[in-house]
């Protein structure tokens, strides 16, 4: 990054670089999720999704014509059901992320300029909500919420807000110390406008590349929270119930928990590489030796 | 100088364990509506309710059941499990052992596993050798382990019939069978972190590797190997105790769904299966039991820093400092 | 190894003058980069004898690093393009792969880094450090390795020595660190000792200490000195010969204090020129050389200084000068087609 009196200038260069060496996986990763994002989204409107018709007659079949990925021991379509469910994992994903997110940043970003007993305590309260395991924590939280989607995003965003706050306290630190940072102070900036305009520009990329990855980690404990049965209502179909129906006929078909492990595994792989290639802090054109 | 700054950090750690124990006592006023009701759910009648409500102490004033819950857990009374009407502190005391050999077990394969990827790669920085480990640990770190952990099943239970697919055999039915129950899920759980390290400890014994002193090591005829083993190794662990406290937090989460899957009796599966019967007081205990064991494995990780790197022993924040911006999964 | 005893002892085995330690003779390094192949040493040939000093000087990008550790045989093999002869002691540096290298380093040749305080390691206490080096000789054992420490730390100059064996480096200051760096590069008494840059990251006031300490070891332990430094006042009080380089090439050398005397290349008396010094007079400004040094990667054609010299002609533009012998003092030499009086 930077240091001295300018902050990184040219950062939208780099973009432009990065962006003439993609690379296969990019194009992969990109387009596996914006099919995701298309077919949770629009799909819905314009075909009818059918996840829920069942028929004993077609009860566990094989890839088909009619049925692109088979069908579940109820016969209904387990693609429909996948897509359905994607609909549901990224939406809590995303938006659990961007709430601990937009509450997380400003609470690190002040404890990390502003020091002193903001920060003690800022980081008291991170430190106790950060005692609790994640997954257990979200876990009890969704136990004692109530199933529904909005709990689920509470459950999740509870124990991701802290890490958000610890993240951006360090990279506010970090930038803090610089000597931008310490001219604006000189000349009388105000607080609130040194926060917005020195500092959270600078800390925004590895911030958002960190929230790319969490995306990944939420739908990981959505889907855990579902498996267990404390995640969304079970009418709506997701990838963690689908998976925690499908386990007793894992030796007959395993169709039932492949089907949905690999739209999840395939989801997550596929942020953390946007995230890797795209928002890393290691500039892959500048970085050292290679 | 040096009693001041650790009596002020037993005192930090204190007041976080006070207030984790106060949250977890407050969890049951979480629920919407009356506690005892919430735990009986249709099946209680009038009377259960109104007898559940004395047991638990409902009636009585906050500040009063508080200091009585403290003082019960304290003397290791946790309650009583409403699906069994054990005590809450036999259960734990009774499981815990089976998800502490797990995730010992887990830490142990995945550091084996590491240590020695992050040696190679690191040598061997830029080559192929270096990039393929990459791309692997890169796939590595975004399996989720329970996916891991069903392909496990599927191929050594199920197609070749190596290994139980889930149970638990105690060691004192036998070291090795005890260890062969645990083992498919102790790798499902350690894959990920596994990645986590090689990547952590690759990353900082590359940067070591730049430093001048290894330079200096090198002109005064040091052999590669004993360079790699005294001279890079430890100051190249911080990241990696850092990344060992937090994936702590994270597999004593993630053995909630292991211990699931394998039908392992540890503390993972009593809370999952306490969540969906509502055996609200059970949770607590569990959940209370669970905070304050990462708590402290993290004082102790901290304490570690300044045994790792003595430099460390002056500044407090230095240690966590030195790991923390790093990029770590949740679950 | 004859057992150590402190200062006050005549030079150790020499196998008499006049045998050469070193002998680097028409050495290029040349380093592939992005936009072209970089020579940083350009047909480079010094000798020093056993027990001799000799400073090498230039500015930064002269090629003196690369020269000092090229010699030694420290750049790794795939990173640059070595051509050239190097021999240390009768070993021929650059025909041997570096396990064999590595055989001579801490033993026969040793190195002494610029900067203190990243040379040596953060954890382990120094006196293990130089424990380290003294056992490169394998009849040492581990209890007189760590008793030779203590004495190192004292012939080199640290009170206390033996408290401050269990020290770590940051609890020193960054004389003392070089000091360290110094004991741990003489541990096993080499017959070659480079220094590059030893004291530039050093307060002023400790420079001097330190230089003073490589010329009380080197005639103690009859050590030969590579110096390298930019620093013209460095080498003229603690070498016997000096070579000046500049864009990779020797521009001039000889005995200091003939060269001092009497720079006859011009590159020599513009860097002797640009020394403030202490005196009333008005001469006494300092002069700076105008320009920059040249782009490695497109070197002029003739005297890499010419772009920068005053007395330039057009053979100087196409002809690279040799060097040549200044008759009257020996081993002093020159390359410069228009060699002048000293112009000071």
């Amino acid at each position: 990054m930077s240091t001295g009196l300018l902050p990184a200038v040219g950062a939208a260069s780099t973009w432009r670089r990065r962006l003439r060496t993609w690379r296969l996986t990019d194009a992969l990763s990109l387009t596996w999720l914006g099919f995701l994002a298309l077919a949770a989204l629009a799909l819905p409107l314009f075909l009818q999704l059918d996840t829920e018709t069942m028929s004993s007659a077609e009860r566990l079949g094989g890839p088909s014509a009619q049925h692109w990925l088979g069908t579940d021991n109820y016969g209904r379509d387990l693609l429909a059901r996948a897509l359905s469910g994607a609909r549901i994992s990224l939406g809590i994903g995303f938006g659990s992320v961007a709430a601990a997110a937009l509450i997380g940043v400003p609470l690190g970003m002040l404890a990390g300029y502003l020091r002193g007993w903001v920060d003690a305590v800022v980081s008291f309260v991170v430190d106790v909500i950060l005692a609790f395991p994640g997954l257990v924590l979200a876990l009890a939280l969704a136990s004692f919420l109530g199933p529904s989607v909005g709990n689920v995003m509470i459950a999740i965003l509870v124990p991701m807000t802290p890490v958000f706050v610890r993240l951006a306290k360090a990279q506010t630190m970090s930038v803090a110390g610089r000597e931008y940072v310490e001219a604006s102070q000189v000349i009388g900036t105000r607080t609130w406008s040194i926060v917005v305009r020195d500092v959270l520009p600078n800390i925004l990329q590895p911030v958002m590349a960190y929230a790319l990855v969490s995306v990944g980690s939420a739908i990981l404990i959505e889907g855990g929270l579902s498996f267990l049965g404390m995640g969304v209502p079970p009418e709506q179909p997701s990838w963690g119930s689908m998976i925690n129906s499908g386990r007793i006929f894992i030796s007959e078909d395993p169709r039932l928990v492949a089907v949905p492990s690999m739209f999840m595994l395939l989801t997550i792989l596929g942020l953390n590489l946007i995230a890797d290639r795209f928002l890393s802090r290691s500039d892959a054109a500048t970085a050292g030796v290679r | 100088m040096r009693t001041r700054r650790v009596l002020l950090r037993l005192a930090r750690l204190a007041a976080v364990l006070i207030v984790v124990s106060t949250l977890c006592f407050l969890s049951l006023n979480l629920l919407p509506g009356d506690p005892a009701r919430a735990i009986l759910g249709e099946s209680g009648t009038p009377q259960s309710v109104a007898a559940l409500r004395q047991e638990l102490g409902l009636d009585r004033p906050l500040a009063d059941r508080y200091v009585n819950w403290l003082g019960d857990i304290l003397r290791g009374d946790f309650g009583r499990s409403y699906a069994n009407r054990q005590p809450v502190a036999d259960i734990i005391l009774a499981r815990a052992p089976v998800t502490v050999e797990l995730i010992v077990l887990s830490q142990i394969i995945a550091l084996a596993a590491a240590v020695p990827l992050a040696a190679v790669a690191a040598i061997k920085r830029g080559t192929v050798v270096d990039r393929g480990i990459s791309s692997l640990v890169f796939v590595a770190v975004s399996v989720p382990s329970f996916v891991l952990a069903f392909v496990l099943i599927w191929v050594f239970a199920i197609k070749l019939g190596l290994y139980p697919a889930n149970g638990f055999v105690p060691i004192s039915a036998g070291l090795g069978q005890n260890l062969g129950s645990l083992f498919l899920p102790a790798l499902a759980l350690a894959a990920g972190p596994a990645a986590l390290y090689q990547r952590v400890l690759r990353a900082d014994l590359v940067e070591t590797y730049g430093q001048e002193f290894m330079n200096v090591a090198r002109a005064k005829g040091i052999s590669p190997l004993r360079m790699a083993v005294r001279h890079a190794f430890r100051p190249s662990l911080l990241g990696l105790t850092t990344s060992i406290g937090v994936v702590a937090g994270v597999l004593i989460g993630s053995s909630v769904i292991i211990e699931n899957l394998f039908s392992l009796p540890g503390l993972g599966s009593i809370l999952a299966q306490s969540v969906s019967a509502r055996d609200y007081v059970t949770v607590q205990g569990v959940v209370l039991v669970a905070a304050t064991s990462f708590v402290l494995i993290n004082a102790v990780v901290d304490l570690l820093y300044g045994f790792i790197d003595p430099r460390l022993r002056k500044t407090r924040t230095a240690g966590r400092q030195a790991g923390r911006a790093r990029e770590v999964p949740v679950a | 190894m004859t057992p150590d005893t402190t200062s006050d002892v005549t030079p150790a085995e020499t196998p008499g003058a006049g045998d050469t330690l070193l002998s680097i003779r028409d050495l290029v390094v040349e380093f592939p980069t992005g936009a072209g192949t970089v020579r940083a040493v350009d047909h480079v040939s010094l000798e020093l004898g056993y027990g001799e000093r000799l400073g090498i000087v230039g500015e930064s990008g002269s090629g003196k690093s690369v020269l000092a550790r090229t010699a030694m045989g420290l750049t790794r093999a795939g990173t640059a393009r070595i051509s050239g002869q190097v021999v240390i002691a009768g070993h021929s540096v650059l025909d041997l792969k570096e396990r064999r290298r590595r055989a001579l380093w801490g033993r026969e040749v040793a190195m002494v880094f610029q900067d203190p305080l990243s040379a040596l390691h953060p954890i382990t206490p120094i006196g293990e450090q130089i424990a380290e080096a003294v056992r490169r000789d394998p009849e040492v054992t581990r209890r007189q390795a760590a008793a030779r420490a203590v004495e190192l730390l004292e012939t080199v100059g640290i009170p206390q020595a033996a408290r401050r064996v269990h020290s770590r480096a940051h609890e020193l200051s960054g004389g003392m660190r070089q000091r360290v760096a110094i004991a741990m590069a003489v541990a096993c008494r080499p017959k070659l000792l480079f220094a590059d840059e030893p004291t530039t990251a050093l307060d002023v006031t400790v420079q001097a200490r330190i230089l003073d300490l490589f010329d009380e070891l080197c005639a103690s332990f009859g050590i030969g000195l590579v110096m390298v430094s930019h620093d013209l006042g460095v080498v003229g009080r603690h070498t016997d010969q000096v070579a000046v380089m500049y864009a990779g090439r020797i521009a001039e050398r000889g005995p200091v204090g003939a060269v001092f005397a009497r720079p006859s290349m011009h590159y020599t008396s513009s860097l002797m020129a640009a020394i403030p010094r202490h005196r009333a007079t008005e001469q006494s400004l300092p002069r700076p050389i105008p320009g920059q040094p040249p782009n490695l990667l497109n070197p002029p054609p003739g005297c890499r200084f010419g772009p920068r010299c005053g007395h330039a002609s057009a053979r100087c533009r196409d002809e690279q000068p040799p060097l040549l012998a200044l008759g009257d003092v020996p081993g002093h030499e020159y390359a410069c087609w228009h060699p002048g009086k000293a112009s000071r």
